[in-house]
């Protein structure tokens, strides 16, 4: 029985940078994974390669509007960590841990 | 003293948050069986009227893991509640029980305040690649990790599909009202309250004014038959707040970037230059509509007094809402429990007597549906009882109680099987069914069907009313059912919930006991008298599942679920009844692993017929019902059903039965038997084998009384019919019968 899990994609009104929350999330095989922008731009997580570069469409075929929900949910299917970073503002970075 | 005001305000918005982000009422997940169970909040009828607010909300609730998968723990769902005090506890009960009386005008505000932002593309139509409208998932590929690829929606397309979530409406389960307009019209979608600076639109106080308006306008000229009889300003409300979503709404990631097809208030503009009910509301929507009591100078049938429900019925996400807690229990009380309580009822001579009641909604809560996940595997969510697992249900030694139970489960059956015996003389909880899916028995079947711990299987959306009997002793007696989708339920019986029968100074003295004469048994309401021909129409519908063999996860095709070999069209009329008239259908289904509920809106049922060929007796060669493969003659039921039938409103089409045909029989199709080449396959290659596929089938009568209209029949195995399972259906006046040639 999958659960769904949620991140949050939020700004600090006081230094202005963005974090991803929980950071790490924990999560298990079959969850349904998807990321919540209270942002007032797009951002759009994609899997950080061993290279540096990101996998744009790895998570979601879109980025994610301002203020809405993702276009897709990513379920894991292999226990795992995945590095993501946000392929609009490649220093917003974070972390899920599969199980 | 402003600074003060300002720490103030800080304060206060910090405590805000914290209530945003912790759930109130508590820090743990609590899943742990063997709590007392939840008496659901009631919202009750009063002179006439069932006033009330359901309101679709959101909040993490503790959210119980299969037993071989997930542990407990906080899960967002998107749940019903009622607008006022409601229990500050974590548990994930279904929405408010509604009671009210036979012939009461029900008058609900139904509010939608999900904050779509918390729950993944579940707009109306969301986000879109290639299928606009579906929700989209991707896994990991299985032999290539660094990839990922689609899971769904595959070969599924828009409407049939499972999308838009946090839309909702609500269906009346089990009422005789009109399907349009206010009344039981599930083909409304009511839109998520739209959110700007924290305000939400439509305001709480705008809707209490103009429903207000509309109720009053309801009572007295029965629901609009047109928008334009809604007051005004909620015309004008509506408008505008359709237009800004219109007009803001995200489509792959850009915010007022939504396709022309696929804004909403463009829709309803066609649907009121044709005269029509618009589809799209915002935020709200007054449910306003009669529970008709039977007057033979009024109505050819009345609503019938029972354990009914409510849930909401958005095509796209029935499973996911219903399986979030979108649910609840609606009681239409009337003669049937004045008998009750009156035969039950506390005397100089039955001391501490009374009829007491439980109201049980059989749950199967989940937030994520396994389509959407990366494996198939793992085990279904477990069952629970008003938002807990194999909950205490107390009673005092020698008392009878009522309960009204219903399966709300989007999927599995629950099949009652008995209540573990204690002591030396084997003494136990005992049961006598009295009413099936909120229509009493007959007499003669309480005497034929209600015996004592008679074993019954409630479907999906089923609901039984029993008389439940302790024992003169005290202790715990688990409740053991088994739960399944086929109509033959097998597997481990797992505890549904627990009775403990516990004295207090209050003792019933004569001990209480099931009802035994017809004198003393409710009355059969006289419109429910067995429907016999002849009939208008004969109708044949087949439920069918291809292929059936599972589905590959990644890439492959996923099996459709089709009536009569095609999916639901919400502009095709498959089929059309006319007022009043009556009518015989006989529902197949070929699949062999899955008795698909059929369900109608509006009228119930009485089921005449029922062959099951999965049953020991139809596959044994010697026995004299044995279903022959080779001889459709044989493929009908052994035992016949005698009148007076049981009414319902929902039932399972029993499973089909495959036998491979021996070589000497035919190896290709065409060789087969002509009797039976249309339920034959064959495989080709080496040596073929050919399979016959016996369907499972029931047959039933039913009138379409008193109320035209659209609505639909479909499987109750919510996903199935979310995927496209489902039928519209009319009723219309004679004047416009299609059959006629005049």
């Amino acid at each position: 029985m999958p659960n769904q899990r949620q991140i949050n994609i939020t700004k600090s009104p006081t230094t202005g940078s963005v974090t991803f929350n929980p950071n790490p999330l924990a999560a298990q095989t079959r969850d349904q994974i998807f990321w919540t922008n209270n942002d007032s731009v797009a951002h759009w997580p994609g899997l950080q390669n061993a290279d540096g570069t990101i996998n744009t469409t790895f998570f979601m075929p879109n980025q994610i509007a301002p203020n809405g929900d993702t276009s897709a949910s990513f379920s894991p299917t292999v226990a795992g960590t995945f590095n993501y970073a946000c392929s609009l503002h490649p220093n917003e970075k974070g972390t899920i841990t599969v199980t | 003293m402003r600074l003060m005001r300002l720490k103030l305000s800080a304060i206060f918005v910090l405590l805000t948050t914290m209530f945003v982000v912790f759930p109130a009422h508590a820090q743990q997940p609590d899943c742990q069986p063997l709590r007392d169970l939840i008496t659901i909040p009631e919202i009750k009828s009063q002179g006439g009227r069932l006033q009330g607010t359901i309101l679709l909300s959101d909040e993490q609730r503790s959210l119980a893991g299969a037993a071989t998968g997930t542990p407990c723990n906080f899960q967002r769902l998107r749940y019903f509640r009622s607008s006022g005090a409601w229990p500050s506890i974590s548990d994930p009960i279904p929405g408010p029980t509604l009671r009210a009386r036979v012939g009461d005008i029900v008058e609900l505000t139904f509010l939608n305040q999900v904050d779509p932002k918390n729950f993944p593309n579940t707009l109306d139509q969301g986000e879109t690649g290639k299928t606009p409208g579906c929700d989209i998932a991707t896994a990991q590929r299985k032999n290539n990790p660094a990839q990922t690829s689609q899971i769904y929606p595959r070969n599924d397309t828009y409407p049939n599909c499972l999308h838009g979530s946090s839309t909702a409406n609500l269906h009346f389960h089990g009422t005789h009202t009109t399907p349009s307009t206010t009344g039981d019209d599930v083909l409304l979608f009511i839109h998520p309250a739209l959110r700007a600076g924290g305000k939400i639109e439509p305001s709480d106080t705008l809707v209490k004014e103009q429903f207000a308006e509309y109720f009053k306008w309801c009572e007295k000229n029965g629901p609009a038959q047109k928008w334009e009889q809604m007051p005004a300003v909620w015309q004008t409300t509506q408008k505008n707040l359709l237009q800004t979503y219109d007009k803001t709404a995200p489509y792959k990631g850009v915010n007022g970037a939504l396709p022309a097809d696929m804004k909403l208030w463009p829709k309803n503009e066609v649907n009121l230059q044709k005269g029509l009910w618009p589809q799209y509301s915002i935020g709200a929507f007054p449910y306003c509509y009669k529970l008709p009591e039977y007057d033979p100078a009024k109505v050819k049938m009345g609503q019938a007094p029972g354990t009914h429900w409510y849930h909401a019925h958005k095509h796209g996400s029935t499973a996911l809402n219903v399986g979030n807690g979108m649910e609840g229990a609606f009681i239409i009380e009337g003669a049937y429990d004045d008998t009750l309580k009156n035969f039950y009822k506390e005397t100089p001579q039955h001391k501490n007597w009374g009829l007491e009641e439980q109201v049980l909604v059989i749950q199967q809560l989940e937030t994520a549906l396994n389509l959407l996940s990366g494996t198939n595997t793992g085990g279904p969510a477990p069952l629970s009882v008003n938002g807990r697992l194999n909950p205490i249900v107390t009673m005092k030694p020698n008392q009878v109680q009522m309960w009204r139970i219903v399966n709300s489960s989007p999927r599995n059956s629950v099949q009652f099987d008995n209540f573990a015996k204690h002591g030396k003389n084997g003494l136990s909880v005992a049961w006598r069914q009295i009413a099936q899916d909120g229509v009493q028995f007959a007499f003669e079947n309480y005497q034929r069907l209600g015996t004592i711990n008679n074993k019954f299987n409630l479907a999906t959306a089923n609901r039984a009313d029993l008389l439940v009997r302790a024992p003169n002793q005290v202790g715990d007696y688990a409740l053991q059912v088994v739960e399944g989708i086929s109509d033959i339920p097998s597997g481990t019986p797992v505890t549904l919930l627990t009775v403990r029968v516990k004295a207090d100074n209050k003792p019933i003295e004569p001990p209480m006991d099931f009802i035994q004469t017809e004198q003393e048994f409710p009355k059969f309401p006289s419109f429910l008298a067995d429907i016999y021909g002849p009939f208008y129409k004969n109708r044949q519908l087949y439920f069918n599942t291809t292929p059936v063999a599972g589905r590959n996860n990644v890439g492959g095709a996923m099996p459709l679920h089709e009536i009569n070999n095609k999916l639901f069209n919400d502009e095709v009329v498959d089929q059309k009844m006319i007022l009043n008239s009556v009518e015989e259908w006989t529902m197949y289904n070929q699949t062999p692993n899955i008795a698909h509920p059929f369900h109608i809106h509006i009228n119930p049922f009485q089921i005449v017929e029922v062959f099951q060929p999965n049953l020991p007796e139809a596959k044994d060669p010697n026995s004299k019902c044995y279903a022959n493969p080779t001889n459709p003659a044989t493929w009908k039921p052994c035992h016949p059903l005698t009148p007076p039938w049981v009414w319902w409103d929902t039932f399972a089409i029993p499973t089909g039965r495959q036998d491979a045909l021996p070589a000497s029989v035919c190896t290709v199709v065409s060789q087969c038997p002509a009797d039976i080449r249309q339920f034959t396959t064959c495989t080709t290659g080496g040596s073929p084998v050919c399979t016959v596929t016996i369907p499972g089938h029931f047959t039933m009568h039913s009138r379409f009384a008193d109320f035209t209209g659209e609505y639909v029949l479909h499987c109750h195995i919510l996903a199935h019919e979310d995927r496209g399972m489902m039928e519209l259906v009319e009723v219309v006046p004679e004047e416009k019968n299609p059959y006629s040639h005049h």
